[in-house]
């Protein structure tokens, strides 16, 4: 199985790397298979066709749209769950954004 | 109730002697076997008897057999060949190697080894003491075996009682030392030799009545054969230094590989009545051979405890091979192929070990043997798995953390896990300094020629880099080590070494070594290897290139006064848990003279041939060691000012291995001579638990207390907050070394009540939300500035919240349901922070930050919400992080304290309202940034400016 590929996108990709951390540890315990990696907005054109979910940080919800064009599912991240980086929910919340596209 | 189950294994015991033993069992012989009293064994011996189930034998001591043993089920029954012929049952009952085996169990006693059998019998039975005898044979043909039978015989027969010594020693054992191989052999007087300080009797004396058995007797110096020729013509023989005789009746049964007509056993042969010969291998019939093989499995299961199944072909060629090491050889490359075998099973987990044909030495000839099914042999009666001989270091370590965390110390694993894998490499090394023979072949067969083609390419790499000279035994020893880590990666097992920072620290130039190995092992084998590899490498080079293990040093603590000597070397030993410092107090009464005495003789008692540290007070004291060597030869060192900390060091050290007299000395001298500014080495519990009090620096160090000292005073001079006492220098070194998980459980368990700032030393202990500064950097780098910056943030923040940023860090962040209020949410931002700062401290990045955002709302008259508000304050703490850590060379930015400039970054402003919300970002990030002293570039603050607008 490919692994799920998640983008989480901040503001020049710096408050994000603790949260990309936790979703990692988060998706080893569920023995899962992810690849994780953070960017900022101005990266989003990059990630068409390499991720299949992105998830912004609460702080740039403005992206959204941008992000869209992407073409893949686009959440924005809840702000407790950013602030305390808990990866099980942010990794929860872009699988359910991944099976929802593929469904 | 007791009695019966006492009863129901001495019935067992008897039954299992029975099968081995056709002449019955004595009680004792029971009672021994079934680990219980003799009289014990005796009375339930004789009720079976009542009852039935057993029977007496006539004769002194009075024997037993289980009724109905003749044909009991013997161990090796169990073997399932089916060879063309099977041998009888009388002689499969028996093992050879079990105590009770006598000279007609032997594998061929009654086909090639009759006449030997024979030979030998007349030769203990001949009246009126026997005959002394010789046993010639070729390396392996079970020289030693035979001996240990003959003196059985002796024992069966009634020939021998059931005192009568039986004496082995091994010529070869001292041949290096002729004065030490005789006073062995014969004792010595006291002062025969430096050295000799007691008189003491020798084998000859302790095989009095009985029988001495001396292998590799060519070895005997003809001073040596002199002597026992005058024990063999006259019944008579001096201890060394002696000059009166006495006398002893010894039967001697000698052995030898060397040709009898050599001029060095002519004259001895002459003296021996009896020559027996055991013929090689190669000489022996098949079933004979198959017999050995099938009773060296039997032993190989026994001793693992688990079921051995061994191919047909296995065994077909097992029964063929070229053997020129004859039996010890054929029995050497049974217990590899079941070692392999073993490491196999052990990857599968289950099922029996399994011994497949590839693990036996190939046959060249063509197989002489009919075929064979498959064979299983089960571990018979012999209790429990026994430890594996070849045990690798990593079943050592396995080992040994079970035994600790079952003890409930798994927190002390490291530094004992530590000593251990030195051990390890160090009993390899000494042992494949004096291999046995045929070594070579054996350690080419079970690791391949590949891996020993890798290990040579490595230890080219070695020789060049390290200066090295690695004689082949050693990369022998390498590939068997490298073997067996590459079967473990291959099954899917980790690799760890629980001690890879202190040999990363101990051993750099041979770490650095292991790494290019272990990079070029990684492209050969296509096998990654874990970095922890690298570790055990550098052990395995640093104990090559060390020295033989030397005698250890004594260590000796003179002082005046009538007990702090004691006290000193007492507590020293007590905290290292050795018994190594030995102490002389010196009272005021007692004169010079009769202390130089005193030490003179504990420096006698004390050495073991590498000298005596003498550890001293003052005056005169100093003096003495030179005095004491002068007249005992001894070699000693004195280190005087003797404290707590010399002691200690010099008895741990002392446990090291291979360290010598002069190390200890400097290693004594050098430990405690800085002296310490307001730094201290452990922190009671008491002063964990105690109430929050001044934020603290804590110093790592591997090496213990000297290192950590100088560092303290490198702080200490030149950070003011340190010097002032207004933070507090703590240092995390342990008097043995502190281990990277000790080191963090230590600060986070600090962390619960004091205000980390930062982690100064040797290693980072990686513990989260703490910046690292690296000794390197202090030395060399910004780390002191670095040290001085962090200190300042916390110490002009508001005393909770310097509280916080420690209790906060090391917490789990608090999940709060339902919507925290804003205070809450601040601490959790600085709690989730503190996991990913290094640099900055996060309690005061996150209330700047925050009030940055107050300023910005205000201004915008504007309200954030709470989850944009978590996102910015969050992105503004990690950018400023990141501006501390590399700061921006563009010009024209937010900066330093020069916030009303900050709007004239001209080429970003093209519209109004972003113009506008950019210059209130601005503005909102001036006190930010002058309290970290950055500058924020222009792209950050659109990049802020953005976040706002779109909402």
């Amino acid at each position: 199985m490919q692994p799920l590929r998640i983008l989480l996108v901040c503001s020049f990709g710096m408050s994000t790397s603790l949260l990309v951390r936790s979703m990692k540890q988060a998706a080893a315990n569920r023995g899962l298979a992810v690849l994780v990696e953070s960017a900022g907005t101005d990266e989003i054109p990059r990630a068409r066709g390499r991720f299949d979910v992105l998830l912004l940080g609460p702080q740039v919800r403005y992206a959204e749209v941008k992000a869209r064009e992407i073409g893949v599912p686009v959440g924005v991240i809840e702000g407790l769950v950013y602030a305390l980086a808990q990866g099980d929910k942010a990794l929860d919340q872009a699988e359910s954004m991944a099976r929802g596209n593929a469904r | 109730m007791i009695s019966e189950r006492r009863r129901e294994k001495v019935k067992r015991t008897l039954e299992a002697l029975s099968g081995s033993s056709g002449h019955g069992i004595t009680a004792e012989e029971v009672a021994a076997a079934a680990g219980i009293d003799r009289c014990n064994a005796s009375r339930e011996l004789n009720r079976l008897v009542e009852a039935g189930l057993a029977e007496k034998l006539k004769g002194k001591p009075v024997r037993f057999q289980a009724n109905g043993a003749s044909a009991p089920t013997p161990v090796c029954s169990q073997f399932e060949a089916t060879g063309p012929k099977e041998t009888g049952p009388k002689e499969t009952g028996a093992k050879a190697t079990g105590p009770e085996a006598g000279l007609d169990s032997l594998p061929g006693a009654s086909g090639s080894l009759r006449t030997a059998v024979q030979q030998a019998k007349a030769a203990i039975l001949y009246p009126p003491h026997g005959l002394h005898t010789l046993i010639l044979g070729s390396t392996g043909v079970g020289k030693t075996l035979f001996a240990e039978q003959m003196y059985k015989f002796g024992r069966e027969s009634g020939r021998f009682g059931r005192a009568t010594p039986f004496v082995a020693f091994n010529c070869a054992d001292y041949a290096s030392n002729p004065q030490l191989l005789l006073s062995n052999l014969f004792g010595h007087t006291r002062g025969a030799f430096t050295g000799a300080e007691s008189d003491r009797p020798g084998l000859v004396e302790k095989a009095d009545g009985g029988m001495l058995f001396l292998d590799e007797v060519h070895r005997l110096t003809s001073e040596g054969q002199e002597m026992f020729f005058h024990l063999i013509d006259r019944g008579v023989f001096r201890r060394l230094g002696e000059t009166l005789d006495r006398r002893a009746r010894v039967l001697l049964v000698c052995a030898t590989t060397e040709n009898p007509d050599s001029s060095l056993l002519r004259t001895f042969v002459r003296r021996m009545a009896m020559v027996i010969t055991l013929p090689p291998l190669v000489e022996r019939p098949w079933t004979e051979r198959l017999e050995i093989v099938r009773l060296f499995f039997q032993a190989e299961a026994d001793r693992i405890g688990i079921p051995l199944t061994v191919a047909g072909n296995a065994l077909r060629r097992l029964l063929s091979y070229p053997c020129p090491g004859n039996v010890g050889q054929l029995r050497g490359d049974i217990q590899l192929a079941c070692a392999r075998a073993f490491l196999e099973y052990m990857g599968r987990g289950t099922g029996n070990i399994y011994i497949p044909t590839r693990l036996v030495p190939a046959n060249t000839e063509p197989a002489t043997v009919a075929e064979f099914e498959a064979a299983v042999f089960r571990p018979g009666t012999v209790p429990g798995p026994q430890p594996w001989p070849e045990a690798t270091v990593y079943d050592l370590i396995e080992a040994r953390l079970r035994d600790l965390q079952s003890e409930g110390k798994a927190d002390q694993a490291g530094p004992i896990i530590g000593a251990e894998i030195e051990r390890y490499f160090r009993r390899l090394w000494t042992k494949l300094r004096s291999p046995s023979p045929g070594w070579q072949q054996d350690v080419a067969r079970l690791v391949g020629p590949e891996v020993l083609e890798w290990v040579n390419q490595a230890m080219t790499l070695a020789a060049e880099q390290l200066g090295l000279d690695i004689p082949q035994r050693v990369r022998f020893g390498l590939a068997l080590h490298l073997s067996a880590a590459l079967e473990r990666l291959r099954q899917g097992h980790q690799i760890i070494h629980p001690r890879l920072a202190e040999v990363e620290h101990d051993y750099p130039a041979e770490f650095a070594v292991a790494l290019q190995i272990l990079v070029r092992l990684q492209s050969l084998s296509g096998i990654v290897l874990p970095l922890d590899e690298a570790g055990f490498i550098a052990t395995f080079l640093a104990a090559a290139g060390s020295r033989p293990p030397a005698a250890q040093v004594g260590i000796l603590v003179v002082a005046h006064g009538p007990s702090i000597a004691g006290a000193l070397a007492a507590q020293a030993n007590r905290l290292v848990e050795v018994e190594i410092a030995r102490a002389l107090d010196w009272p005021a009464d007692e004169g010079l003279d009769r202390l130089v005495a005193r030490v003179e003789q504990s420096v006698r008692d004390l050495d073991q041939g590498s000298g005596v540290l003498l550890l001293v007070d003052m005056g005169v004291l100093a003096t003495i060691g030179e005095v004491v060597t002068e007249r005992t030869g001894i070699p000693t060192r004195t280190v005087d000012m003797v404290t707590t900390a010399r002691v200690v060091e010099a008895v741990r050290k002392a446990a090291l291995p291979d360290i010598t007299l002069d190390e200890l000395a400097r290693a004594a001298r050098d430990a405690g001579s800085l002296p310490a500014p307001d730094a201290r080495q452990y922190l009671s519990p008491a002063e964990i638990d105690g109430a929050a009090g001044r934020p603290i620096v804590v110093t790592v160090c591997l090496t213990g207390e000297g290192s950590a000292r100088k560092l303290q005073q490198v702080l200490t001079e030149q950070v003011p907050a340190l010097s002032s006492g207004e933070v507090e220098l703590v240092s995390a070194a342990a008097l043995d070394g502190i281990g990277r998980e000790s080191a963090r459980e230590l600060v986070q368990q600090l962390l619960t009540t004091r205000p980390v700032i930062a982690l100064v030393g040797t290693f980072d202990p990686g513990v989260e939300a703490i910046p690292f500064i690296s000794v390197e950097e202090v030395v060399l780098g910004d780390g002191i500035a670095h040290l001085r910056r962090l200190m300042e943030n916390v110490l002009r923040l508001p005393q909770p919240l310097a509280g916080m940023s420690g209790t906060a860090a090391s917490l789990p962040p608090p999940i709060t349901p339902s919507l925290p209020p804003e205070e809450d949410l601040f601490a959790i931002l600085v709690a989730t922070l503190g996991h990913q700062l290094r640099y900055i401290n996060p309690a005061l990045a996150a209330r700047c930050a925050w009030r940055a955002l107050d300023d910005l709302e205000r201004d915008l008259e504007f309200t954030l919400g709470r989850d944009l508000r978590i996102g910015m304050a969050m992105h503004l703490v990690c950018m400023v992080e990141k501006l501390v850590r590399l700061p921006p060379v563009e010009a024209s930015s937010v900066g330093r304290g020069s916030p009303g400039e900050a709007g004239n970054t001209a080429k970003l402003q093209d519209g109004a309202t972003e113009g506008s919300l950019e210059q209130a970002v601005a503005r909102a990030l001036g006190p930010l940034a002058i309290e970290f002293q950055i500058t924020v570039p222009p792209e950050h603050v659109l990049g802020l400016a953005r976040m706002i607008d779109q909402q």
